[in-house]
């Protein structure tokens, strides 16, 4: 009996540990990180281009190079996710078709993000003719955030009560008029939230967008979304394995990180507390 | 008279609703289609530029060859295996590392955790999940990697270990959620039932509670690894990149992810080496498109059993 | 909640677009430049300073590899290809079913500094010992006469120029040893072989220069009576150390305009030369830089 016990408390010191895996691995990345780049980050290292062979000056170009990227993607993203979501949920029929969809869905999630660079490289840059730019990099990612997009849309709009639908029916509503005026603003939220966290894995996404747009230095902002762009990920990326003088640029790379990491994290935070704002208040 | 009117009027009305309300499903229909256009172009795109290497070049060495060197200027060889190696190896090597510390943690957070630690590990969990690759890989080529050569004084930094550890760390929070959401949702009653008959918590757990979650943790794990072998970023900055065929895993390794990334750019369009490529990346797409139809048949059976 | 998201959204949208269009770029002409991850910097510095120098053009440089520059110049994608090799045969006659005529430019020379980590205490080495270590036939170092240590040999991936022209120059064509690490690029050569006391590696001099106090670097003599030279600049200048090239450049036809202008401060030498040699690299001697001067119209 005394044995057992102490098994159980061994087991569960176990389990807590891992738990404190988790914590101290934050913690050790965020230190380093911290560190590294806390020293850099100011007004002139967040609106200034960078100078010097990138050991001076700032990241600008690349903040609004990633944030235009975001919005690009999200401007074609999301309302063919949220259709996508609510035509799954609300209008198709089980059936063969509608499981060959969900097949399609998840493994749109699962394809590498090299290949999906392969295929905007082919695809937009060279057999639409769109060339290294900004619109090619945005439709690659709208893509590859689509799963995202569709599967936090539909578990949205599932957790409407079903009572809410049957009710708009009876009274008389079409279809349309029943998901648009009663489902959708309840639903609204959730799938904001989804959209948000598909934003933060636009940001952070190096591999799609080094074949398909984006630069390691430009003089100048891109002219229009056919232009070529800077961004944080593919800047990070380069200095850190590139750079004729890794010392020097090291604070820059850290600043970049710590810049791309604040853009994640503050649009992972919206996402939680709005999620956690509607959870409240709409308790069914 | 007036009745007659009113009648026909709304008639007519509820006949526009109708249109619109078909056109709308029509196009919805188009929307829904989408993601099953998308993975159809994608595979489409890989088949025309990937098979044509299987006429020009050696198909057998290809799955077959040990060595892979498409530009020796006297015998370029397509051998896909010490790729294959390298993504198996550095895979299995985060799922060791990834699957203990994940389910324990879930359990961790489903069962034990006390609610406010709940409320600060599952932020922290999430936070992880959207750090950006190119953050780990950073992280893993600048601190892991020195931190593994002094540990264990090996002849590369940048190998196959430090390449798991990076992906375990990336496995984990998919690996955590889910199977968390599997645990949570075996039914109160089991669990009481349990207790009622005079197991320990420990025991309910272990001998009811986890085999009730099994496929739930399943499809978790799955869906971890899955992400792991498509993983790029990470794993072309940390695990060095040498395509040998080796089973040391604190020797340098390649993936097929990172293969692809490092000679796409180079490649002129048409040769055989760019559709070698996108033969590696129909090879890439095939194990992910299995693993996660597997997966994808677990969760079916996960969802369908509470 | 959905009125004001869509009006925080429409403002985020306008704000970004006018910030594009403000830029002015499009008066601008572009210039894309890609290529040699050896020459990166020497570009993003180059484009630096010709924007002070002329305002009118816009210039947006990558890197990738020799090969990538080339190809997607073969492709019509890029304006100038930046090379640390020449063009292949094989290259040119890809770009002649696309319509692309490439025209190479010399625009600075390079040495390939061989360097090893501070303990191997040998300090020169012959074109045959190098060979026969990056073609894997000799696997010690005691086989040159430093300590009984394995060799892990160090270099560049596939897509690099640099790769390509030891492999040419140095291995004769030959094969590398299957078990050479390729690494991403010249600082993480340095990096490894600093740290890896068994290491040797192959760099641009001028890396190897920026962190000479982590390094050895050996001396290299071309026959085994040979004198061994020391890759200092001044060697690489005269044509004494034996591993020299050097660098390029491609553009699709003589260039013309903006191109023109940009390739002819390149070969300036108080323009892109300058740039260069700040940077550890050796500037052109008059008379190859009149010969190139030519080709543009």
């Amino acid at each position: 009996m005394k044995w057992k016990t102490i098994k159980e408390h061994i087991i569960y010191s176990l389990l807590r540990l891992s738990g404190l895996f988790i914590v101290c691995t934050l913690a050790i990345l965020l230190f380093y990180i911290l560190s590294g780049g806390i020293g850099k980050i100011s007004w002139e290292f967040l609106t200034n281009f960078p100078t010097n062979g990138m050991m001076s000056g700032g990241i600008f170009p690349m903040i609004l190079g990633t944030l235009s990227l975001m919005t690009l993607t999200m401007l074609i993203a999301l309302p063919l996710g949220i259709f996508s979501a609510i035509y799954l949920v609300e209008y198709a029929k089980p059936g063969r078709f509608t499981n060959a969809i969900r097949l399609a869905v998840h493994n749109l999630a699962g394809v590498p993000s090299i290949v999906y660079g392969l295929v905007g490289l082919g695809l937009f840059v060279v057999f639409l003719g769109l060339g290294l730019s900004l619109v090619s990099a945005a439709l690659t990612l709208a893509i590859m955030v689509l799963p995202i997009i569709i599967a936090s849309s539909q578990e949205a709009l599932r957790a409407v009560p079903q009572n809410i639908r049957e009710g708009a029916l009876a009274l008389g509503s079409t279809k349309w008029e029943t998901t648009c005026h009663h489902v959708l603003p309840y639903a609204l939220p959730g799938m904001l939230t989804g959209s948000i966290l598909a934003l933060s894995r636009a940001a952070g996404e190096t591999a799609p967008i080094i074949m398909t747009g984006a630069a390691f230095y430009m003089t100048h902002l891109p002219s229009s979304i056919f232009d070529e762009f800077m961004a944080l990920p593919y800047s990070i990326y380069t200095l850190a394995t590139q750079s004729s003088n890794a010392e020097a640029t090291r604070p820059t790379v850290f600043g970049a990180i710590l810049v791309l990491l604040l853009i994640v994290l503050c649009m992972n935070l919206v996402a939680i507390i709005v999620r956690n704002y509607y959870r409240k208040k709409y308790r069914w | 008279m007036k009745f007659d009117l009113f009648t026909l009027k709304k008639y007519d009305y509820k006949k526009i609703r109708n249109l619109k309300d078909n056109v709308i499903r029509k196009i919805l229909f188009g929307f829904g289609a989408t993601a099953v256009i998308f993975i159809i172009i994608i595979l489409v795109f890989l088949l025309i530029e990937g098979l044509p290497f299987f006429l020009e070049g050696d198909g057998i060495d290809f799955f077959t060859g040990d060595v892979w060197d498409p530009s020796s200027p006297n015998t370029p060889r397509y051998g896909i295996l010490p790729m294959v190696l390298g993504t198996f190896l550095v895979t299995l090597g985060a799922i060791v590392i990834a699957v203990p510390i994940g389910i324990g943690c879930s359990i961790y957070l489903a069962e034990i955790a006390h609610p406010k630690i709940r409320e600060t590990l599952k932020p922290i969990i999430e936070i992880l999940a959207g750090i950006p690759s190119v953050v780990y890989g950073f992280f893993a080529l600048i601190i892991l990697s020195t931190w593994i050569d002094d540990l264990f004084n090996s002849t590369t930094k940048l190998n196959a270990l430090t390449g798991s550890i990076m992906l375990a760390i990336m496995m984990l929070p998919i690996i955590i959620s889910l199977s968390e959401d599997a645990i949570r949702s075996v039914p109160q009653e089991m669990k009481e039932a349990s207790l009622a008959l005079g197991l320990s918590k420990w025991d309910t757990i272990r001998g009811v509670v986890v085999p009730a979650a099994l496929s739930g943790i399943t499809a978790a794990i799955i869906l971890g690894v899955a992400r792991a072998i498509g993983e790029t970023m990470t794993v072309l900055m940390a695990t060095g990149n040498a395509p040998v065929i080796s089973f040391d895993m604190l020797s340098s390794m390649r993936t097929m992810t990172a293969t692809i990334a490092i000679e796409m750019g180079e490649v002129p369009f048409g040769s055989t080496h760019y559709h070698s490529l996108f033969a590696v990346g129909i090879v890439l797409f095939a194990i992910t498109f299995i693993v996660n139809f597997i997966a994808d048949r677990v969760m079916k059976r996960f969802r369908e059993k509470y | 909640m959905k009125g004001e998201t869509k009006l925080v959204i429409i403002i985020v949208v306008i704000l970004l677009l006018a910030i594009f269009f403000a830029s002015g770029g499009s008066t601008r002409t572009k210039i894309k430049q890609k290529g040699s991850d050896t020459m990166l910097e020497l570009a993003q510095i180059w484009a630096e300073e010709y924007v002070k120098v002329n305002d009118n053009v816009t210039l947006s440089v990558s890197g990738g590899g020799s090969g990538t520059g080339i190809a997607q110049m073969i492709n019509g994608q890029i304006d100038i290809a930046d090379a640390s090799r020449p063009i292949k045969e094989y290259e040119i006659a890809i770009a002649q079913t696309q319509g692309i005529v490439p025209v190479e430019f010399r625009i600075c020379l390079d040495g390939i500094a061989i360097i090893t980590s501070k303990n191997i205490d040998v300090s020169e080495i012959s074109f045959n010992q190098l060979q026969g270590i990056y073609n894997g036939t000799i696997k010690n170092w005691n086989e040159l006469g430093g300590p009984n240590l394995k060799i892990t040999a160090y270099g560049r991936q596939s897509n690099s120029g640099t790769y390509v022209f030891f492999q040419e120059h140095v291995l004769n064509d030959d094969d590398y040893r299957t078990d050479m690490q390729p690494l991403n690029g010249n600082s993480q050569i340095v990096d490894a072989v600093a740290g890896d006391n068994e290491g040797i590696g192959y760099v641009g001099v001028a890396y190897a220069e920026n962190r000479a106090s982590e390094l050895n670097i050996l001396k290299v003599k071309e026959g085994e009576n040979a004198q061994p030279i020391l890759p200092t600049i001044e060697n690489v200048a005269t044509g004494d150390y034996p591993i020299s090239r050097y660098l390029y450049i491609y553009t699709n036809s003589n260039p013309i305009g903006e191109l023109a202008r940009y390739v002819r401060w390149i070969l300036d030498e108080d323009g892109g030369q300058k740039v260069a040699e700040n940077l550890g690299f050796i500037p052109l001697p008059q008379y190859i830089i009149e010969e190139e001067l030519e080709k543009i119209s």
